[in-house]
Parts: structure tokens; C-alpha cells; sequence
């Protein structure tokens, strides 16, 4: 099933990784009111080619080398800062995914942005290119270091992992009849994709299915296990229990059957819209069982 | 129109969420089979139901409603409203009924709050 496709270990951090990873927080600033003249020398001490500009605290714009030679060409060393830069330039916030930074200064040719705190405009780092190679760097040299620890106890060979399709996998266990728990599983695999920047619709449709999945298996199995599994294409989900199994497949995908007894029906559950929750918010559903054993379900939303 | 404003026409008791009384009231749901409200309520609606334990949280949070309405004065276990706290749902509460409860709303709305 699925894509078999190679993610490379430095393309997989950068979904991983965030911003505040990456950024460089001394930032040297200017003010609007500074003039132009003044920029050269902070440029110039400083050996920078660029700088966010900085009033009551707050980011009002950047201002670059570029606009610096512009001036010097039209003679306009006096005008100030704040006339010449750009303003309401483009940032990121701390928390974004590294891939969201990379998209930006693909997308814009820009050398640098500025990381300001999501709903405010208050300056953190700023981030650049060679920021984020050097921390892909880092982090790469760390695992490779902590891998060749472990190949000396395993013998397993170095880079091994990297046969797996996902970006990301995490994996629950969902416990029998224990209803104080239910829904926690759910809740975890939503907080998991909204941190790597899934658009919203597709988080409601996965963590509607997580949900009646999750209830299945609190109500009427003896536990089993749930993973959520991210990948470039797609998300995906699967849930594995120790049985009993179900009877009637074609039942269970019937809206409204239902094998519930009356005090699960009495607290809301049991509705026998379970599986077709699933099936109308999935792009695929699969389910294997076997009566006695198990039930495999698995389903998955399209990323488009 | 606001929550806020709804629990100011009805006189409804707040249980939960009380910093988050300014979202958004875009409808109406009621229902207290979980699966069905999961199914057929919509963003930014109030859901209306008789269920009282901690998973009603899970579900409207999931479905991102305006608020959780508890009809007929049901006492809201201890634990759902300190989970409801966690997630930011808002939970209300009045001594109707879901059906007079819904016709109140149903009005309401209709008169541009």
C-alpha cells in the first residue's frame, strides 16, 4: 500500500526541527529614525548585510545592503531608515516547521527573516540560509554520532531507518473499557498534526475517524494499539486490536447497526455510525479480522 | 452573535470556559448519540445534549463548536468540566430541555441575536 519513496534523514528534520532550532537570537537592530548614514557604519561594524528595524520593541520593517547602495547612488544618505526600508516584510514565528522557512526564501529569494512571536510583533532571531544549513548540520552530526554508538552495540548497519516511507509515526495504546482515557489517543495524534502545519480540514477528518476508531476499541475489544503516520502525501492511521473481531463486516459498515449494549448506548456511544464516520471522512479504509484474533483497521486522507 | 451574548438572552449558567465567551455562535446542533453529533454538527455550532462525561469534551473540541449546552439541569461530572477547562470548551447550562432549549436558540438566531 502506498508510496514507497526515500526521505532523506536532512529533508525529514526539516519538518522536525522548528525555527527556534535554527535562528540566531543577538540580533543587531536599527531604529527608523536612524539615518542611512548611520546604517553604513552598523552594517559595517558589525559585518552584516541586513537588519530588522526596531520601534517601541516591536518590528516595523528590514532594511538591507540593497537599499543602503540605492541611497549612496541617489545621494539620499541623509533620508532615514525608516523611509528607505521595507516594511511589513515578511517573518516567521519560533514554532514554524524549518520546511515552512525553507518554502519562504524559496519562494522570495530573500537572504534573511526575521522571527518575530506569533501575535505579536515582538522580535526573537532572525533566520537565514546558512543558519539553517548549520543547524541541519548539527543535528545530523548528533545523530550520526549517537547512531554509531548504538552500531557498536547492534552491529546494525548505520542509516538503516531510513527504508521508512513516513516523516513521522507515533504510536498509542488504547486500553479496554477504560472511558476516563478514551479520546486521549485522538487528542494526541490532532496535537501531532497541527504541529506539522496539516490544514485544519484535513486534522478534523483524520481526528474524527482517530476518535470513532479509538471508542471501537475502548468499547468493544479487548486493547490494542494506534498509530498515526505522516507522510509528504498523506496522513494515515491505523488500529490494531486483540480482538474479539467482528462477526459481519458488511453490518458494521452499516449506518445505525449496532451491537452495543444499552449502558454504552445510554452514555452517547453505540450509535452504529462508527465505521461509516470513518468511511465517509477517509479517502481508503482497510479492514482485516479475524473472529477470535483481531481487528486491523487502517484508513488515510490525502494531502493535496 | 457571541456566546456571551446567547447566555446574556437565556440567563444560561457558564461551566466551563469562562475566558471564551466572544466566539462565534454559527448554529445549532442536538443530539446525544456521540457518533452522530461527530457526523452532523458544524464548526461554530452550539451543541445541545444530556451526555455529562468527559467525552463530550473530546467530541466538541474535535468538531470545534461555539459552545456545549447541558438541557435539563443535568450535573456535569467534576471531571468533564475540569477536561473542558484543559481544552478551552466552553460548557453552559440551563434547566430546559433540549427541544425548548433548540426552539430558544432556533429564535434567536433567526432574529439576528
Amino acid at each position: 500500500m502506498g508510496i514507497r519513496k526515500k526521505i532523506p534523514r536532512s529533508q525529514e528534520l526539516t519538518y522536525v526541527l522548528s525555527v527556534k532550532d535554527a535562528m540566531c537570537k543577538n540580533v543587531v537592530t536599527v531604529t527608523p529614525d536612524a539615518t542611512i548614514k548611520k546604517l553604513r557604519t552598523i552594517l559595517k561594524e558589525n559585518a552584516i548585510s541586513g537588519a530588522p528595524v526596531i520601534e517601541r520593541g516591536k518590528l516595523v520593517g528590514v532594511i538591507s545592503i540593497e537599499d543602503l547602495i540605492k541611497c549612496i547612488v541617489n545621494c539620499e544618505t541623509d533620508a532615514t531608515i525608516g523611509d528607505k526600508m521595507t516594511k511589513n516584510p515578511t517573518v516567521c514565528h519560533p514554532d514554524d516547521p524549518l520546511i515552512k522557512a525553507i518554502q519562504i526564501f524559496e519562494r522570495t529569494g530573500f537572504g534573511r527573516l526575521p522571527v518575530v512571536k506569533k501575535d505579536s510583533s515582538e522580535l526573537v532571531g532572525i533566520l537565514t540560509k546558512s543558519d539553517i544549513v548549520m543547524c541541519l548540520f548539527k543535528k545530523l552530526r548528533q545523530l550520526y554520532e549517537t547512531k554509531e554508538e548504538k552500531e557498536e552495540e547492534s552491529k546494525t548497519p548505520f542509516y538503516s531507518d531510513l527504508k521508512c516511507d513516513y516523516i513521522f509515526r507515533m504510536e498509542k495504546e488504547v486500553e479496554k473499557l477504560n472511558f476516563k482515557n478514551a479520546g486521549s489517543t485522538s487528542s494526541a495524534f490532532k496535537d501531532a498534526m497541527t504541529k506539522f502545519g496539516i490544514p485544519v480540514d484535513l486534522i478534523r477528518r483524520m481526528s474524527i475517524s482517530a476518535y470513532e476508531a479509538e471508542m471501537n476499541m475502548v468499547i468493544y475489544s479487548e486493547g490494542g494499539k494506534m498509530a498515526l503516520e505522516i507522510y509528504p502525501n498523506k496522513l494515515r492511521i491505523e488500529a490494531n486490536d486483540r480482538g474479539p473481531g467482528i462477526k459481519d463486516l458488511k453490518k458494521a459498515f452499516t449506518p445505525g447497526f449496532s451491537t452495543a449494549p444499552d449502558w454504552i448506548r445510554e452514555l452517547g456511544f453505540g450509535a452504529g455510525m462508527g465505521l461509516p464516520n470513518i468511511k465517509h471522512n477517509s479517502d481508503r479504509v482497510k479492514i482485516r479480522t479475524k473472529l477470535g484474533k483481531f481487528t486491523k483497521l487502517s484508513f488515510e486522507v490525502d494531502i493535496k | 452573535m457571541k456566546v456571551k451574548d446567547l447566555i446574556k438572552k437565556m440567563k444560561l449558567k457558564v461551566v466551563s470556559g469562562k475566558n471564551f465567551l466572544d466566539r462565534e455562535i454559527k448554529g445549532g446542533y442536538a443530539g446525544d448519540l456521540l457518533s452522530d453529533v461527530l457526523a452532523g454538527s458544524k464548526e461554530g455550532d452550539v451543541w445541545l445534549t444530556v451526555q455529562v462525561h468527559p467525552n463530550i469534551v473530546a467530541v466538541s473540541a474535535m468538531k470545534g463548536h461555539s459552545a456545549i449546552l447541558i438541557t435539563s439541569s443535568k450535573k456535569v461530572e467534576e471531571e468533564t468540566e475540569q477536561k473542558a477547562n484543559e481544552e478551552k470548551v466552553v460548557m453552559l447550562s440551563t434547566d430546559m430541555n433540549s427541544f425548548e432549549a433548540a426552539a430558544a436558540i432556533s429564535k434567536i438566531l433567526k432574529n439576528g441575536g
